[in-house]
């Protein structure tokens, strides 16, 4: 009896799962760290993979006023800023996905995506 | 000869038809399990605005969501840029201006909130508003004797509609504020059932829509005594709008005193109903928006026929961290933080039974 699929046609189906893979495994293995997107003026200025931050820096945002971020491992924040009522400084650092930071007088916004869903934690805060 | 023919027919139909059924796979995969999500932060009607959207057409979405809140800012709603409507309204005080059919649907929407809670909000407190300016260039402890001058201007019944023209009482001033972002949580909603969007998360400087999604979404309350990414409850909610009045967001301490934003139109000053934040949900930004207001105002008792009236449900915050939940919201609402106690109804989970 007669095989149905010779050494070639494996070859083939080899290379067609190859292809499938190459295709599929991007889609279910895309980065889902916790990123840190900073906006100045709705421009996105940086996008900042904070899981792997090695040692903690700061930015300066060139904004007016003027706000300098610091930037640690899976935490971010305002550290300084010269708006007049420092609610941007006093958020204190972003530790968890969905949480925002903001200095309106300089139209800056920090906001964290990515990052595993805390349990409990909310998606958004109403204030 | 035939059969080697046939042999070879029936491998090209298998190998097709696992190809086919692979690159299915693939489609099947991208349009119900790999949706685009698409997050932006900008400014807009002098707030933060942040949408997360999914779909695929969620960049575009997001897109026509910003300029929906430029144009309701902008073109209808300010009273401090010339060109919108109520600024134009405001300054034809006594002789009437013609607006624009939403701004029209916009003003009498509120106004039915203005008379239900008997005045707890109104929206012609403009040029008392104006003399406090929360958090604005010209903030200011005024005088006793200007506020007292300009409270019986104080009237949402001095609003007239003939057609499209709106004309308040001369020394009136509108001011829109206390429902400007629930009417953008309303517009956003048009626009993304518009773009096919599956699931968002839109907040308007702390007024949030949530739209679509598989799973239940969960809203953190603010902590009125914490940073601004502290919370004191979470509400788990599938859909819908939700807004809060804290006296902790913009406050004034002059001679000794302090004072928030939040103005009972009966007194010109600072509402003191013993709450520090009321967060109202119900299908309508615009509502939500309203009654917020309204019931920080009333305080607890008073504002439960109202939230009736309008099918709408709230948790009351009160100065001694106590916490109050609607019937509507049995169920949905936790306590994250053990310094506020629930008021009665809850159970020692914190579960609202």
């Amino acid at each position: 009896m007669k095989r149905l699929f010779k050494r070639a046609d494996f070859l083939l189906i080899f290379v067609f799962c190859l292809l499938f893979a190459a295709m599929f495994l991007p889609r279910v293995l895309s980065s889902d760290d916790l990123t840190a997107r900073i906006y100045r003026d709705g421009v996105e200025i940086y996008s900042i993979n904070l899981t792997k931050v090695a040692s903690s820096y700061t930015i300066d945002l060139k904004s007016t006023p003027a706000g300098l971020v610091e930037v640690e491992k899976n935490a971010i924040g305002y550290l300084d800023a010269d708006c007049p009522d420092k609610l941007c400084v006093n958020t204190g650092m972003l530790t968890r996905r969905g949480q925002t930071a903001a200095c309106l007088p300089a139209k800056t916004v920090i906001i964290l995506t990515g990052g595993k869903k805390s349990e409990g934690a909310p998606d958004v805060i109403t204030y | 000869m035939a059969s080697e023919g046939k042999r070879s027919n029936r491998k090209g139909l298998i190998l097709a038809g696992a190809a086919i059924v692979a690159l299915a796979g693939l489609f099947i995969y991208d349009v119900f399990f790999n949706i685009p999500e698409y997050t932006k932060s900008d400014f807009s009607m002098g707030t933060v605005v942040t949408q997360t959207l999914t779909g695929n057409d969620a960049e575009k979405a997001a897109g026509e969501i910003f300029e929906a809140f430029d144009n309701i800012e902008q073109k209808w709603l300010s009273w401090r840029l010339p060109n919108a409507n109520i600024a134009k309204v405001n300054e034809a005080a006594g002789t009437g201006f013609p607006v624009a059919d939403n701004t029209v649907e916009w003003l009498k929407k509120t106004l039915d909130v203005c008379a239900s809670s008997s005045g707890a909000l109104d929206i012609t407190i403009g040029r008392i508003t104006a003399l406090w300016d929360f958090g604005g260039e010209y903030e200011r402890l005024p005088k006793k004797d200007e506020i007292s001058d300009m409270l019986g201007k104080v009237d949402y019944r001095g609003v007239e509609f003939t057609g499209n023209t709106v004309k308040i009482a001369r020394g009136q001033s509108l001011d829109m504020g206390a429902v400007g972002k629930g009417i953008a949580c309303d517009e956003a909603l048009k626009i993304l059932r518009e773009n096919d969007i599956k699931s968002a998360i839109i907040s308007v400087g702390g007024s949030i829509l949530l739209y679509g999604g598989k799973e239940d979404f969960r809203v953190g309350i603010r902590d009125p005594e914490g940073r601004p990414t502290d919370y004191m409850g979470v509400l788990t909610l599938k859909s819908g709008c939700i807004s809060t009045s804290g006296s902790y967001e913009k406050t004034l301490v002059r001679d000794g005193g302090t004072y928030h934003h939040i103005l009972d139109p009966k007194t010109g000053y600072s509402a003191q109903s013993g709450l520090t934040s009321v967060t109202v949900v119900c299908d309508s930004g615009l509502l939500t928006d309203a009654l917020s207001t309204a019931c920080f105002v009333l305080g607890y008792e008073n504002s439960l026929p109202l939230l009736e009236k309008y099918n709408a449900h709230a948790v009351f915050i009160a100065d001694d961290r106590s916490v109050k939940v609607t019937p509507g919201l049995a169920g949905l609402f936790e306590i994250a933080n053990n310094d506020y106690t629930s008021d009665s109804s809850l159970t020692s989970t914190g579960a609202v039974q």
